[in-house]
């Protein structure tokens, strides 16, 4: 093991910054980085020395809490259409000069929506 | 000295400079700067119901040209516009269809009294006068017309406001001078107009000159859309409008020196615009490009006229070739108008590749050019002497989105009086009949009255918005639809307050798997940081608790500040029984809502649980019964039979109300490939939720003692067009085909609604569907009929409704129905319309429709953009609320209780939730709180103290005097035995001393 990445932060990217979170049997976690293979670790460069060769760096196991981001919904196949980014809708449509209803106000086919169905 | 007098020049510069300045500036751009920042519900933006001034004129107007006919009857002379038709018009014979009101004027006449207006703006038609434009002796035929019109109108109390000049230029005038080009023109319209004030003068006070300059000059000389048809020479356009100006003022200075003194009336022209906003609201070039554009139109009149006597400098600047008014003519132009008519209509906005839109957007809003006007031409009185739109010539009398616009125009008009300080006198509703539009022709139509142009008595028959205009002119404004006060009133003491929550994403596992583990470790004890198992101890588990699951605390914290009674979230069906069936229960899915309800109880909150809440992105059935073909296969109601029957045994103990499924008449959305799949599910959906009463009914309500029913989505409809019959047929086929679907079978016969089989069943029969709705066996009948405890309504707006026949074998097609959103009323960002009245209608429909039944309203919300500041759903809440209460309380409808939506919300969703995603409170649960402490709008004292206090005011009373109690009753009880032991002692003593006298007595013997 040769120099070991550190946080030297020259700008973002996306590689650098991704992990996969495994779940140690004894109930602690470690975060892996898939392209240098090492898993992250708040230990001193120092601290690090000593531990060349071993499984583990030192500090790099941590205690797994329930995600409190919320999730987007997987997709449900067909049903799935509704899932784009909600923007409002006020000021979204131009002023038809030219037809006898300009604002829009009656559309042609428009489902009932509900708040409680559509999410 | 020297220093002195350079002062004063700086001074005088700086003067100049300024007045320069504030000059080019025009005051008219601060109506673009706008707060952005301006509140969704403020009073001045939301519609307004009010009256306008007791001295409103209310009004309608023609143009000669459009409804006259009779081009050639009776000696009259053509005009421009005739020639034109016949030259430039490919079906010119078509143009010859009229309203012939040259004939018919007793039809008009009792239209315009029909609709009980004050004035009756019309215009002459110069070549019906004087057929070839010069005044010598007058064609008697017209004269006679004109003057038994005016007459007629007096005698109706209409006053008469006549246009001298509606674009019809007599032909000769065109062939002989060039028309408008040529400054000639200028002196025999004058004397045309001398004629005119001799003539009817005595009984004509409010005069107009010529009507909207700019689109004779614009569109008859430059683009060539109008008569006479001239194309292409930007000076000319100029030149036209100069020579417009001049004429115009000619015969205000002629009106004003000869007439006025004696005849007393009042004279303008009348000015036409567009409206128009920046791209981007803050954008100083944006605006800057309004301004102009503003000026290029109307400025281009109206700064000469009402101004300062010259044109717009921002004109002056750019175009070389405009010609120039002499300081003489300045102040000969300047003031040349009593007061300033205004029109706002579609030939302003026409064709939009024509208008000087300097890249800003086209806007519809009178209001603000009312604001514009005002602050340009130092707040003149204004008439709005033409408004309206248009409707294609397919609408005959159902004239929808006229009403709206209308409606919208008129009240933009009503705030501009009320907020803004707008001195507008009158209003001139376009036009009152059918007739020629111009470039149109019959393509369009603008009328308040139809006429079909092929019959031969050319009735004029109303159209809804001249019902609708005849309305406002009665009320003279606007009075709102649902017209009872505010109640000061509560619900009942045992009306619960709820929020509703969607599907609760349970843990799989208990989030501390330390607990679970009985291995013991040893940390760190070669320095390396890690655990170590230690082999061959086993430690004893603690035993689960609800404390495990993190997420519980979270919902927890959050009811905590909501202040709720009742708490509603749904399970997740496929996560209980993967399999569908119960070969495979999730235990631990179980506990974890099994700790929701109790947790929440512990905070003296009650659970509704929704056992089944499917929504668009997720179905949420178990696979193996999504792949079976999911509600179109029946056994996926026998499946939920089993689970709802799982539900209710594991967690009926402690769940007192059970909602099986919510809203099952959204999965129309789903289910529909075809209408028969739409119906199919929708059967099956009624037979799962009846099997799953069943159950409840027979096996568990006998000890748990709940209630068990549906939700269904049950917005409000109300008819688009309230004069129309049609809207109103569909307005209620609406709610047969939305609500009564569900609600008949269950609450009512047991079978779909009548009017729902009647109407697909004359579908069928015209070969307009194939759609069939399933029919209910007699067992089937007997299981769904009365299957509900109470009615259960997720209510969120009200829907404008149209009838609109539609061909297809869709859900959607088989009602033939249509939306129409009033841009008038109060919208949320996801378009939601705040009516709050609606459902106060919805519940009485319900009452009347099912009779007399408990009515929980598990879901009522609007979404609101602000996460600091949601005022949209403070009021939407305070408003509806209200109305819910003045059904409880006026109509006496049984509603036990309210759930508003939501508790959290997703991201990138439309924001109806109390909390955001991240859990962070708005302040509308303030609101709410307080109107749950009220339990409602209470007067000044409360009717109904929580009676559990009164009852525990003992309780009360020994909880806080504990210690004091336990001190008391220590020192109680020690005295009671030391008193024991004194007693018990002195018995004793008492006895020795018997005992030793006896012995003594015996010793005495």
């Amino acid at each position: 093991m040769n120099k070991l990445p550190t946080l030297e932060f020259e700008g973002y990217s996306t590689e650098d910054c991704s992990f996969e979170e495994e779940i140690r049997p004894d109930g602690y976690n470690v975060y892996r980085s898939k392209k240098y293979g090492i898993s992250v670790s708040l230990s001193s460069a120092k601290q690090r020395q000593q531990f060349k060769g071993k499984d583990f760096l030192p500090l790099s196991h941590f205690l797994p809490m329930i995600n409190t981001v919320p999730v987007e919904s997987a997709d449900f196949g067909e049903y799935g259409d509704y899932s784009q980014a909600f923007e409002p809708e006020v000021y979204s449509s131009p002023l038809e000069t030219d037809s006898m209803d300009p604002f829009g106000i009656t559309s042609k086919l428009s489902p009932v929506k509900s708040p409680s169905f559509q999410k | 000295m020297c220093g002195r007098w350079l002062e004063r020049l700086v001074a005088l510069w700086t003067l100049v400079f300024i007045r320069i300045v504030t000059g080019l500036a025009g005051e008219g751009r601060s109506v673009w700067k706008k707060d952005p920042h301006f509140s969704p519900v403020s009073e001045t933006q939301m519609f307004l119901y009010d009256t306008f001034p007791k001295e409103f004129l209310w009004g309608v107007g023609t143009g000669a040209f459009q409804v006259e006919g009779s081009w050639r009857k009776d000696g009259k002379g053509s005009s421009i516009w005739d020639h034109f038709i016949h030259s430039e018009f490919q079906d010119a014979d078509s143009t010859d269809a009229s309203s012939d009101s040259y004939t018919l004027m007793d039809k008009d006449l009792s239209a315009l009294d029909f609709l009980g207006v004050t004035f009756y703006q019309f215009s002459i038609s110069w070549s019906r006068l004087f057929p070839t434009g010069v005044v010598t002796a007058p064609n008697a035929k017209g004269l006679q017309y004109y003057n038994t019109l005016i007459d007629s109108l007096l005698y109706r109390n209409i006053d008469p406001v006549v246009t001298l000049y509606h674009w019809d230029l007599p032909l000769m005038l065109q062939e002989k001078y060039g028309g408008w080009k040529n400054e000639s023109v200028i002196d025999i319209f004058n004397d045309y107009a001398t004629f005119c004030f001799q003539t009817f003068g005595d009984r004509v006070k409010y005069w107009i000159t010529i009507h909207n300059p700019y689109l004779i000059a614009w569109h008859g000389y430059g683009t060539g859309v109008h008569a006479p048809g001239e194309r292409g020479k930007i000076t000319t356009v100029y030149s036209v409008g100069h020579n417009l100006i001049k004429a115009h003022a000619k015969v205000w200075h002629n009106y004003k020196e000869r007439f006025q003194p004696y005849q007393k009336g009042m004279m303008s022209i009348v000015l036409g615009s567009h409206w128009i906003e920046p791209n981007k609201l803050e954008d100083a070039l944006d605006i800057s490009k309004c301004q102009q554009s503003m000026e290029r139109v109307l400025g281009w009149f109206a700064k000469p006229i009402h101004g300062d006597g010259d044109y717009p400098e921002e004109l002056k600047n750019e175009l070389l070739f405009l010609p120039r008014f002499t300081e003489e003519e300045k102040n000969y132009i300047k003031g040349t108008a009593d007061f300033f008519a205004f029109s706002f209509g579609p030939n302003n906005f026409k064709p939009p590749n024509s208008l000087p839109k300097m890249g800003q957007n086209l806007s519809l809003n009178l209001r603000e050019v009312l604001n514009w006007i005002k602050l340009e031409y130092n707040s003149p009185r204004i008439l709005i002497a033409e408004n309206g739109w248009f409707t294609d010539s397919h609408v005959k009398t159902d004239d929808t989105t006229a009403i709206y616009m209308m409606k919208n125009f008129l009240n933009k008009v009503l705030q501009a009086i009320k907020y803004d300080n707008i001195d507008v006198f009158g209003y001139t509703a376009w036009s009152l009949l059918d007739g020629f539009e111009w470039q149109h022709a019959y393509n369009i139509r603008r009328g308040l009255f139809y006429v079909d142009f092929k019959s031969k008595k050319k009735e004029r028959i109303p159209k809804s918005s001249a019902l609708y205009y005849k309305q406002i002119i009665r009320e003279n404004g606007f009075f709102p639809k649902e017209s009872t006060s505010s109640l000061q009133a509560q619900f009942s003491c045992d009306f619960s307050w709820g929020i509703t929550e969607s599907v609760l994403k349970a843990e799989s596992m208990a989030s501390s798997p330390q607990f679970c583990d009985s291995s013991l470790y040893l940390w760190n004890v070669t320095g390396d940081g890690l655990l170590h198992k230690v082999k061959g101890v086993k430690l004893k588990t603690r035993p689960a608790q609800c404390t495990d699951f993190v997420s519980i605390k979270k919902q927890l914290d959050l009811l905590e500040k909501m202040k709720v009674t009742h708490y509603r979230f749904a399970l997740d069906w496929s996560l209980i029984l993967p399999n569908g069936d119960l070969s495979v229960v999730n235990r631990q899915v179980l506990r974890y809502y099994r700790c929701v309800v109790s947790e929440v109880l512990k905070l003296n909150v009650q659970s509704m649980v929704t056992l089944y809440y499917p929504t668009h992105a997720y179905l949420g059935l178990p696979g193996p019964l999504l792949q079976a073909g999911g509600w179109l296969n029946q056994s996926t109601a026998y499946a939920f039979q089993d689970y709802a029957a799982l539900c209710f045994r594991e967690l009926g103990d402690l769940v007192k109300l059970w909602i099986t499924i919510n809203e099952p008449n959204r999965l129309s959305d789903v289910y529909n490939k075809s209408s028969n799949d739409t119906y199919r599910a929708a059967h099956n959906l009624l037979i799962a939720h009846a099997m799953a009463w069943r159950v409840y009914d027979e096996q568990y309500r006998s000890f748990q003692y709940g209630k068990v029913s549906l939700s269904l989505h049950s917005d409000w409809a109300e008819p688009a067009n309230p004069y129309s019959e049609s809207h109103s047929k569909a307005a209620n086929r609406f709610l047969q085909f939305e609500i009564g679907w569900f609600a008949d079978p269950i609450f009512k016969t047991g079978d779909y609604p009548a009017t729902m089989r009647e109407y697909i069943g004359f579908k069928n029969r015209r070969g307009l569907s194939y759609s069939l709705l399933p029919s209910f066996t007699t067992e089937e009948k007997q299981l769904v009929k009365g299957a509900a405890d109470f009615y259960a309504l997720n209510h969120f707006t009200t829907r404008f409704v149209i009838h609109e026949p539609q061909n297809g074998s869709q859900y959607e097609c088989d009602r033939d129905i249509q939306f129409l959103q009033d841009i008038t009323c109060l919208s949320s960002p996801s378009r939601l319309a705040v009516v709050p009245w609606g459902v106060r209608k919805v519940l009485k429909w319900i009452k009347k429709t099912y009779g007399d039944i408990d009515i929980y309203i598990t879901a009522n919300g609007i979404d609101d953009q602000s996460l600091d500041n949601d005022e949209l759903r403070n009021y939407y809440l305070g408003k509806y609320i209200q109305e819910v209460l003045k059904a409880y309380y006026i109509d006496k409808v049984k509603i036990k209780g309210y759930y508003a939506f939501k508790l959290t919300e997703e991201k990138s969703k439309p924001r109806f939730g109390f909390f955001t995603s991240d859990s962070k409170g708005k302040p509308s649960i303030k609101f709410y709180n307080n109107l749950i402490s009220n339990n409602g709008f209470p007067a000044d004292y409360s009717l109904c103290d929580p009676p559990s206090q009164k009852q525990c005011s003992f309780c009360l009373f020994i909880s806080q005097k504990k210690p004091l109690i336990f001190f008391a009753c220590c020192l109680f009880s020690t005295l009671i035995l030391l008193l024991t032991i004194i007693v018990f002692h002195k018995r004793k003593r008492r006895k020795r001393f018997k005992a030793k006298s006896i012995q003594h007595t015996c010793f005495s013997f």
